[in-house]
């Protein structure tokens, strides 16, 4: 058997580095990798199940074309290609390139994936997205108080002395952190958990508070006042790196009391706490992204920042605000959330009309020209976007679709040709993570199955049929205005007499490691031999992070106060409670959630056998006393509705769900079951152009199977 | 050194990686390696615990002592192991093992059970529910002596568990507020139809009853005057031998079950049955070779072996002086056709006993509760329906007769409770909640 050292690419805080051995060009084990420091255990149950997910008798391992009667058969690569290649150019020629559409998920992190941008820069650009589904509104808080999006290493929370997980679900979102948050605990550290549900992480808390969603500033500006009117700030901190805070000591107005009312928190709970963490001497705050995906979301961030601001808990070891580490994005001219905007011109190369968060009706907002070509990779925005009902019409009214896909997700079941996408064992890349500090190199560790090649061949492959040249760029013969040649673009390219080199920025197939190779090196801060053998992290991470007292917003220091935050999103100045927005439907008696759960990334794995095997089918979670009310019992079937639509499915009835509620995990595929977006309505948080999923309201009744 | 697992359970988050890694190293089935869970219904003011449980691989393994078809082995370092083309399916060591490691696979018909990835092990490497758990709650561990894990709910049955315990008990669940929350308990739902254990074991109450008709025929035979044709206990005994074949997981193997006659409670009943249904048999052929006392005889020993089957799973005083025992309800039933009455008297006043010392089965499900209600009351019935001497009431006296010493052979069932770490778990469970 041959080991390597690999990890993995998933949109998920812990980004394992874990290790595989190969057999006959097959992965046949995963161990763990104790070189990571932050996940030195097992991976999760989804990393376990690539040895199932890999070698899948659903994969998608060779080109699938629609019939007419709705049917997928398998078609060659070549031909694929060479439809698709005739549809794009079709496409531009007739309508220019901002009638495709390139949509972009989270599916897969990698260098690689800038490869998919370069093609679509030459190809004369594409519509595509901003925004972001997850985390954009707490990103954009934290850059507007704290200038950089980090926090301390991962392990540095066993140090702590109090560890407040604020909305945060570690045991089932970011299973590792649990390894530093116990030997925290083992060190006599406190644990708060504050969640509207009892989720497996409160079960390791020592105090945990419910309060009611989307209520979190409330309680943490509420908390600050506590800490301010008791005189427990660190005032020395704050007058030598903190902007704004008599403004934002003068701006409080929330008392325990009135915070009782909003929250449903008791006063004295509430005092209590604030102390607590004021006296902690070393306090960690993580908050998670749940609490942001709120019309008041980037709000909230900002009121629960303050607390470990005005106590002087940042640039310490033991002590911070957790909500992202963006310092191993090392290779990314823009982080987030600043890329999530929009360009500020739309119209080159990228037409950025369409916000994630409002798919459905910006799509069908857009002005000319319309979409006469979608490309999907990396995503599954029939399951993951908000408003599904919109975002599935707006697709089914584009002409021709293309899919990248492993699996037949909901997405794939509506497209003309999916192509099969890569596994990640099938081509070398580089992973950063948003948790822990590391760079990562993911080898190849064996060969694509079927006709499955890397994207980036695809791309190379593509950009040989619509013919873009070496030098960056647009060949003359194909100029947007140009003549093309739609009979012979299915053609092999040997046929054609064009040259076999790297299109500037898509590497030739051969050529892709060398591409890689040269990122690497070009890139400062490690040693390239010693990244592709074990994780690395970069010399200019910084840890503690703010250790340095250097703060990069407009200030220099930290701002509660922030005139950007007026500028770009025309919200207070300070840190503030904003009463969520009902979309008009305040009179339905139900706060919907749909978390995360332990078995899934969003849409991906739930398909497994492995996973289903082990884990208990999803349900509608709601309370012991609504279902008391409703005369609901665990395994009736219910309809959730809204204006929106309805979904139906089994309800459980539970205590970690608190009144009031109702909980669904988000990713459930339609064809499992789930779909539960199609009640979501679509809606930007109130800031970074995040999507305010826990907004919506529902009601339920009790229906017949 | 003895190898076993260590397992931490303030680390433990209940996430499955364990289980779903036994799953695809061993492809056993899902549930091998499983996650009990302390208060899984998650009520207020109390904490949760999560508990990684597979095979503890002990020192005196009650599977394989109970094995009739001697399918498990111990290697070195004490990994039990169970070869499963040797096992019958019979089920036998689901009841003996304290801490539900073997499980049946119905898919298969036989039985499967961690084996502590001993080829893995062997090779230096942790076992894959081990190398899996994310949080590293679960460990490998070797020891000269594994000490007993001394936990309240954890059944300690002195058969040695190769397995450390920690923090399991010193957990404390959140504070939770509001704590308005609190009267959010979830009333568990009334439980419907038949009890568990007859639905999925009809076939051995099946048997048991037609070893009881035949025994008791066999031992009226043997000490009265009675007449009972010779064919009647021997297809008795012949259809008690098929529905016991047909019961196991695979009927192919069925001869496996007398290899164990040594130590195997069960192997012993199914050679007595075998040896019982032989001189049936040969009674019927030959009448008068095989003496009648040795065929009663013969009947009384079977019918001890029956009940041995069980008092090696549960050694409760419930089931040691139950009235549903094989032995007693024989007995008792060949007691209502001596003269004069003075036993059948004796037997009933101890049935009565017996079935008074039992009132906290009424507690039970709907089902068990009628079921016990009817044989406490057919008790009395029986007497006043023979006071009136008519041919009648004599009949209705001893169907009732017979269908109460049923019930109460059913009702033995329900109250057969082998030592399981899920009972275990309700049970200390349901007394924190009380306090």
């Amino acid at each position: 058997m041959k080991e390597f050292i690999t990890v993995c690419p998933r949109n998920c805080y812990s980004t394992c580095t874990f290790r595989v051995f190969t057999s006959e060009g097959r992965v046949v084990r995963i161990l763990p990798c104790e070189g990571n420091l932050a996940t030195p255990e097992g991976p999760c149950i989804k990393g376990l199940s690539y040895l199932e997910r890999e070698y899948s008798p659903s994969r998608i391992i060779r080109p699938l074309q629609r019939q007419p009667d709705g049917s997928f058969v398998p078609i060659g690569m070549e031909e694929a290609l060479g439809i698709i290649a005739g549809k794009l150019l079709a496409a531009r020629e007739r309508h220019g390139p901002h009638s495709v559409l390139f949509y972009k998920g989270s599916g897969y992190s990698g260098l690689s994936n800038d490869i998919a941008g370069n093609f679509w820069r030459l190809f004369g650009g594409a519509t595509t997205t901003y925004g972001n589904l997850c985390w954009p509104a707490g990103l954009e808080a934290v850059r507007l108080t704290l200038g950089e999006v980090k926090h301390n290493v991962p392990w540095d929370i066993a140090k702590t002395r109090l560890i407040i997980l604020w909305g945060k679900n570690s045991a089932e979102t970011n299973v590792q952190e649990m390894i530093h948050i116990d030997r925290a605990r083992k060190n006599g550290a406190r644990v708060v958990v504050i969640d509207p549900r009892r989720t497996p992480t409160a079960d390791k808390a020592d105090i945990l508070l419910r309060p009611r969603p989307g209520t979190d500033a409330a309680l943490a500006l509420a908390m600050a006042k506590v800490i301010i009117d008791r005189n427990l700030v660190d005032k020395e901190f704050v007058s030598k790196n903190v902007a704004g805070f008599n403004e934002f000591a003068a701006s409080l107005k929330i008392t325990p009391l009135n915070a009782q009312e909003i929250t449903g928190i008791p006063a004295e709970a509430i005092e209590e706490i604030a102390v607590m963490a004021a006296g902690a001497g070393q306090l960690t705050v993580v908050a998670g992204y749940g609490l942001q995906r709120y019309t008041n979301g980037g709000q909230t961030i900002r009121a629960i920042l303050s607390i470990p601001v005005i106590t002087g808990m940042i640039g310490r070891s033991g002590c911070g605000f957790n909500f992202a580490n963006l310092q191993s994005y090392i290779f990314d001219d823009v982080k987030e959330p600043l890329s999530y905007y929009p360009d500020k011109e739309s119209d080159k190369p990228f037409r950025r009309a369409i916000s994630m968060a409002r798919f459905g009706p910006d799509f069908f907002a857009l002005p000319e020209p319309g979409i006469e070509v979608a490309w999907i990779e990396r995503g599954n925005p029939v399951t993951q976007l908000p408003g599904s009902s919109e975002v599935i019409s707006a697709l089914q009214s584009v002409p021709f679709k293309v899919v990248v896909e492993q699996f037949m997700t909901d997405t794939a079941a509506m497209a003309d040709i999916i192509l099969p996408a890569k596994g990640i064992f099938e081509q070398a890349d580089i992973v950063g993570s948003y948790w822990n500090p590391y760079v990562q190199y993911k080898p190849a560790v064996t060969d694509p199955p079927g006709e499955v090649m890397p994207e980036s061949e695809i791309y190379w492959r593509l950009a040989q049929m619509v013919r873009l040249t070496t030098g960056g760029g647009v060949d003359s013969s194909v100029e947007v205005s140009g003549e093309t040649q739609d009979g012979d673009a299915g053609l092999p390219l040997q046929g054609r007499g064009m040259d076999h080199n790297s299109v500037s920025g898509i590497p030739a197939p051969g050529d892709y490691d060398a591409w890689l190779t040269e990122r690497i090196s070009s890139t400062p801060g490690f040693v390239r031999e010693e990244l592709m053998q074990h994780p690395v992290i970069p010399e200019q991470n910084e840890n503690p992070a703010y250790a340095d007292g250097h703060f990069t917003t407009p200030s220099g220091k930290i701002e509660l106060w922030s005139d950007s935050a007026v500028k770009l999103w025309g919200v207070n100045p300070l840190p503030s409670y904003e009463p969520l927005d009902d979309f008009s439907e305040s009179h339905l008696p139900f706060r919907l959630m749909t978390p995360n759960i332990a078995s899934r990334i969003h849409s991906q794995f739930g398909n497994l056998e492995v996973v289903k095997s082990v884990i208990e089918a999803p349900a509608w979670e709601i309370s012991v006393a609504d279902a008391r009310r409703l005369q609901l019992k665990s395994g009736d079937t219910v309809r959730v509705f809204n204006s929106r639509g309805e979904v139906k499915g089994r309800v459980k009835v539970t205590t970690r769900v608190r009144s009031g509620s109702i909980v669904f995990p988000n990713g459930i595929w339609c064809a499992e079951g789930g779909g539960v977006n199609r009640l979501i309505h679509p809606a930007e948080t109130d800031m970074g152009y995040g999507a305010a999923f826990h907004n919506t309201r529902v009601d339920i009744d009790k229906v017949t199977p | 050194m003895r190898r076993g697992f260590a397992f931490d359970a303030s680390l433990c988050v209940g996430c499955r990686a364990c289980s779903a890694a036994c799953l695809l190293e061993n492809g056993l089935q899902a549930g091998t390696r499983t996650i009990l869970t302390w208060n899984d219904r998650a009520l207020p003011l109390m904490r949760v615990i999560s508990l990684s449980l597979a095979c503890s691989h002990c020192e005196e393994p009650a599977c394989a002592e109970g094995c009739p078809a001697k399918a498990y082995t111990v290697e070195g370092s004490g990994v039990v192991i169970h070869h499963a083309d040797r096992c019958m399916g019979c089920g036998y060591c689901t009841w003996r093992c304290p801490y539900d490691a073997p499980k049946i696979n119905e898919a298969k018909g036989y039985i499967e059970k961690c084996h502590l990835c001993y080829e893995r092990t062997e090779e230096g490497i942790d076992p894959a529910c081990v190398t899996a758990c994310p949080t590293g709650a679960l460990r490998f561990t070797e020891q000269e002596k594994f000490e007993p894990v001394g936990i309240g709910w954890f059944p300690e049955t002195g058969i040695g568990p190769s397995l450390i315990l920690k923090e399991a008990d010193s957990l404390k669940g959140p504070v939770i507020i509001p704590s308005g929350e609190a009267d959010n308990t979830e009333e568990e739902l009334p439980q419907v139809g038949l009890p568990e254990r007859i639905r999925k074991e009809w076939s051995l109450i099946l048997f048991s009853l037609l070893l009881i008709s035949a025994s008791a025929m066999m031992i009226i035979t043997g000490f009265t005057d009675t007449l009972i044709p010779a064919l009647i206990p021997l297809l008795l005994l012949t259809a008690a031998m098929a529905v016991s074949v047909a019961h196991l997981g695979v009927p192919g193997k069925a001869w496996r079950a007398v290899i164990n006659i040594t130590s195997s409670p069960l192997s012993q009943e199914i050679v007595l049955t075998g040896l019982l249904t032989l001189i049936a048999l040969l009674n019927w052929i030959s009448p008068g070779l095989i003496p009648p006392g040795v065929g009663a005889i013969s009947a009384l020993l079977a019918l001890i072996s029956v009940d041995r089957v069980f008092f090696a799973a549960d050694r409760s005083l419930t089931l040691k002086l139950h009235s549903g025992q094989a032995f007693f309800a024989g007995i008792y039933a060949v007691s209502w056709f001596l003269e004069p009455g003075t036993l059948f008297l004796v037997f009933s006043m101890l049935a009565a006993i017996s079935v008074v010392m039992r009132y906290r089965t009424a507690e039970g499900p709907p089902f068990v509760r009628n079921l016990y209600y009817f044989r406490a009351l057919v008790l009395p019935v029986v007497f006043m329906l023979l006071y009136p001497e008519s041919p009648v009431a004599d009949g209705a006296a001893v169907v009732l007769f017979l269908a109460g010493v049923v019930a109460d052979r059913l009702l033995f069932y329900c109250d057969f409770n082998p030592v399981n770490i899920r009972n275990t778990i309700k049970e200390h469970f349901a007394n924190e909640r009380e306090r």
